[in-house]
């Protein structure tokens, strides 16, 4: 029962990513793009969260952390970019 | 110039970020981790301090040569693979030793670690000198 419940979120979480790739393929500006593969990836991070859950399997969880932690580094870094120019 | 909100989040992660980086690299060789994925987390959370508060003010009271990490780690990694030789095995041969230490069990030392703990070095160094180098550039 709980497993057809994760399965049937896995599915849910799949189909939320049809509006973030609209919005990286057709967004009119950068920042769109940049905060839409933030959902994307933030969506990978709780996809591999329940497909841990759901495999029984920890090795996943180091996986999403240190997706986590680089998405953050890249998000930051883009947005410092985009607002002045410069990185460092 | 960056917010108060990225300067607060950053100081919390960096020291979290650091044990986790040493958690990935200690858990590789038989559990996922290992060095090279431990130096970038390290790496990139340095990258983030030098984002956060600017270069320069990083710079005036925290500069390691980051080429000499390099160094060290590839010197350290070309060391544990010919030690091999000298004990008449083959090259990259890893020696295993399982000691048994208070309060965590059995733990498996093998020399293949400390390949990763050169691997680690090299990945740092590599990645923060290019860092530093291009964003110190005008």
């Amino acid at each position: 029962m709980s497993s057809m419940l994760l399965e049937y979120s896995l599915i849910f979480m799949v189909i939320s990513f049809i509006p973030c790739l609209y919005r990286v393929i057709k967004g009119p500006t950068i920042p769109d793009r940049v905060v839409a593969l933030d959902a994307m990836t933030t969506i990978i991070v709780v996809m591999l969260g329940i497909y841990s859950y759901d495999q029984e399997s920890v090795f996943f969880m180091d996986v999403a952390l240190v997706l986590a932690i680089i998405s953050f580094v890249g998000t930051v870094t883009i947005s410092k970019y985009l607002d002045e120019g410069v990185v460092f | 110039m960056t917010t108060l909100i990225t300067k607060t989040v950053t100081k919390i992660c960096l020291p979290l970020v650091i044990l986790f980086s040493i958690s990935l690299l200690l858990a590789g060789h038989n559990n996922p981790g290992g060095g090279f994925i431990g130096g970038v987390m390290f790496a990139s959370v340095i990258a983030l301090t030098y984002v956060a508060f600017g270069l320069d003010y990083i710079k005036s009271f925290f500069n390691p040569d980051w080429g000499n990490w390099f160094g060290f780690g590839l010197l350290l990694a070309a060391l544990t693979a010919f030690s091999a030789i000298a004990f008449s095995h083959n090259f990259f041969r890893s020696a295993v030793e399982f000691v048994h230490l208070p309060f965590f069990g059995e733990i498996e030392l093998v020399s293949a670690g400390l390949f990763d703990i050169g691997v680690y070095f090299v990945v740092i160094g590599g990645l923060l000198s290019i860092f530093k180098n291009v964003g110190d550039d005008e």
